[in-house]
């Protein structure tokens, strides 16, 4: 079965999120423009505060106070579970669609899933795991209910909610397939009778039951260590295989983004930077802040020991006073005087799906 | 748990023999007792007659006898039900203590669940609506209610209902009441009765409660536990009482055993008697003034039993709603 090459899901354009705080206006996401395509990986990497994890949250329209999405649009091609592929039933703009009201609720959890950095206290802890994922199974997830007597032979389905006893069953399942053992047992467990790798894996299964178009994982294995990070990773490429899903990685380890995404998208203070295919980026990396982000990555073998590790000069400028120009040209090893830290860069093509936002290229 | 609960009750029974021990040397301790105040009292107005009774209540409290043999005598009884005699009513200690103690336990609960009604809303609404109109008025009236006494309060009632509303306002029962035997009637009397020390309480005890559970609520929602339950697609409603106030609440039953219990019965103590309600505190502050060392000393026995009570209920609610808690 061929998949159409340009399948959108998400279209997030010129997406601007600001907050009103009292010393002044933070740009959290400053003119962002990219797009996630079903079935596909998009990893957005960057340091932190540079408006990975707003962006995510942009998605589900969910942006904490005082934050506000002041400008663009995030366009969701929302096809409907029982539709046929290359089908779209609705195109939503989620940046209008009211914070509180029915259909944002329906997306979140039910179409676009959503893991988060803490594991640790992202489960409510006076809830069993078991709670956690029936909570979402019994808002989204639905079971195809025949109706018989049907003349033309076309089947017209409708849908019914899950029973409990169904849902227990599915939260079993799912605890199973994201590698809990004893998932019977498990199922019963409060959070703080579970592992750090274990409550993840059951945000995973919170996420995955109900079998969403989109999975966001904002950060999902900073908190974990390093072998349970290797199996959470091997379980969301095994889900995405199996149903289609598309991904939206974010986090700031450049090894991982490189084993999970197809595309990435390089963050900075709010800006997408750079973006491209990822082995074209890792190969082949143009803006500088990119070049200087892949040469802070600690290489076994190659260097003598006692070595210091590449670091970015200087420091994330102060928000609520953004440098003109290029933001990253104070910082920048190629700062060019005059044109830098006066005109503003726009994207410039550097290669096939390779796109940078450096004066470099212009 | 059963065991936990045995532990504790014994732990109780210790502390209230303890408790009684202590409070029994602090009332021998003024040079005297009452029947020598009496005595003294009689022999300086010149009658004898009384002289000869005061010396058979000596004999029965074994008053002559040394102070262990005292206490032991008063602990003995008052474990078979004999709390002793008030000295300065002339009738036994349960008599008079019988109806109030009920009378206490009626008006504490009535007053915590005034108040937590009140609290928990509007902490909550205060939190969910930080620095809104509502929030800020909520948090005036709470810090007006922190600053008042109750007693003050209570005398401001009082007056405005004398005055206004031209009706009695102390008591718990109208005089046709006091001394009638339960029924409806008299129930009914007693509700019509209990708002005026409930809604002082309520004033009084809100604001704290309030303060406390904004400030819990408002730590819980920024934790990431919200947030994901509203990624789930959970409305807003349910995310803020199933998950944020669900944990924002647990301190409060914390609060409940420790401080809520016992400032409402001691606390209450001054508006009791300004507003002259049958409860404990009242009785036992007139006791100790007299050295009327029976009737202190029951009293003690019975606040410190109602203290552990209390205690005990909101330790055994915390671990209930919290299952983090193990008990043992």
């Amino acid at each position: 079965m061929s998949k159409p090459l340009h399948d959108p899901l998400i279209e997030v354009k010129d997406l601007r999120v600001e907050f009103d705080v009292r010393a002044g206006i933070v740009k959290a996401v400053d003119g962002l423009t990219l797009t996630i395509h079903r079935g596909k990986t998009l990893g957005v990497i960057g340091e932190s505060g540079c408006g990975k994890s707003m962006t995510a949250r942009a998605i589900l329209n969910m942006i904490p106070k005082p934050g506000k999405i002041t400008n663009g649009e995030i366009i969701y091609h929302r096809r409907m579970k029982n539709s046929l592929e290359s089908q779209v039933d609705d195109i939503i703009d989620l940046t209008k669609v009211d914070p509180d009201g029915k259909v944002i609720r329906q997306i979140r959890g039910g179409e676009i899933g959503m893991i988060f950095q803490e594991p640790m206290s992202s489960l409510t802890p006076v809830y069993t795991a078991g709670v956690h994922i029936n909570e979402a199974v019994s808002l989204h997830h639905l079971v195809p209910l025949q109706k018989v007597g049907d003349q033309i032979g076309e089947q017209v389905q409708a849908h019914r909610k899950v029973t409990k006893e169904e849902s227990r069953v599915i939260a079993i399942d799912m605890l199973r397939r994201v590698g809990i053992p004893k998932p019977e047992e498990r199922v019963d467990n409060y959070p703080h009778q579970l592992s750090g790798g274990q409550r993840q894996r059951v945000m995973i299964a919170v996420a995955l039951s109900c079998e969403p178009a989109m999975l966001i994982a904002d950060e999902p294995t900073t908190a974990l260590d390093v072998s349970i990070e290797a199996q959470i990773l091997d379980i969301m490429r095994d889900l995405q295989q199996s149903a289609n899903m598309a991904i939206m990685f974010i986090t700031h380890n450049l090894g991982v983004i490189a084993s999970m995404a197809e595309e990435i998208v390089v963050m900075y203070m709010g800006k997408a930077v750079e973006q491209g295919k990822v082995l074209e980026i890792f190969q082949n990396p143009k803006h500088p802040y990119t070049q200087a982000l892949l040469r802070s990555i600690p290489k076994l073998g190659k260097k003598k020991t006692g070595e210091r590790l590449a670091s970015i000069t200087g420091m994330v400028p102060d928000p609520f006073n953004l440098p003109t120009g290029c933001v990253f040209h104070p910082r920048c090893p190629m700062f060019m005087a005059g044109k830098c830290d006066k005109i503003a860069p726009q994207w410039k093509k550097v290669g096939e799906d390779h796109s940078v936002s450096c004066l470099l290229y212009e | 748990m059963v065991n936990y609960i045995i532990r504790r009750i014994l732990y109780a029974v210790i502390m209230i023999v303890l408790v009684s021990f202590v409070s029994f040397v602090i009332i021998k301790l003024p040079p005297g007792d009452f029947l020598t105040q009496k005595l003294a009292q009689l022999r300086a107005r010149g009658d004898r007659s009384a002289e000869g009774q005061i010396e058979t209540y000596r004999k029965r409290y074994n008053l002559d006898k040394p102070f262990m043999w005292q206490y032991s005598t008063w602990a003995w009884n008052f474990i078979q039900g004999d709390f002793g005699e008030s000295f300065e009513y002339e009738r036994p200690v349960s008599e008079m203590l019988g109806e109030r103690v009920t009378m206490t336990i009626i008006l504490s609960v009535a007053t915590l669940i005034v108040v937590w009604i009140l609290a928990i809303p509007l902490g909550v609404y205060s939190a969910v609506k930080q620095y809104s109109m509502g929030d800020q008025i909520i948090t005036t009236i709470s810090f007006l209610g922190l600053g008042m006494p109750g007693f003050l309060l209570a005398l401001l009632v009082l007056y405005f209902a004398i005055t206004v509303l031209n009706v009695e306002a102390t008591g718990l029962f109208s005089k046709d009441y006091i001394d009638a035997p339960w029924s409806w009637a008299r129930v009914g009397d007693l509700i019509n009765h209990l708002w005026i020390p409930a809604f002082i309480s309520a004033v009084t005890g809100t604001g704290g409660l309030t303060r406390i559970m904004r400030g819990n609520l408002l730590d819980t929602l920024g934790q990431p536990f919200v947030e994901a339950a509203r990624a789930r697609g959970l409305a807003n409603g349910t995310v803020i009482w199933k998950h944020a106030v669900r944990i924002a609440i647990n301190p409060l039953i914390v609060i409940l055993g420790s401080e809520a219990i016992p400032g409402i019965i001691t606390g209450g103590g001054l508006v009791s008697i300004v507003l002259n309600l049958p409860t404990i505190t009242p009785l036992f502050v007139d006791s100790l003034r007299k050295l009327d060392m029976y009737m202190a000393g029951t009293c003690i026995v019975f606040i410190t039993m109602l203290l552990l009570v209390g205690n005990l209920l909101a330790d055994l609610a915390l671990a209930w709603a919290d299952p983090r808690i193990r008990l043992d």
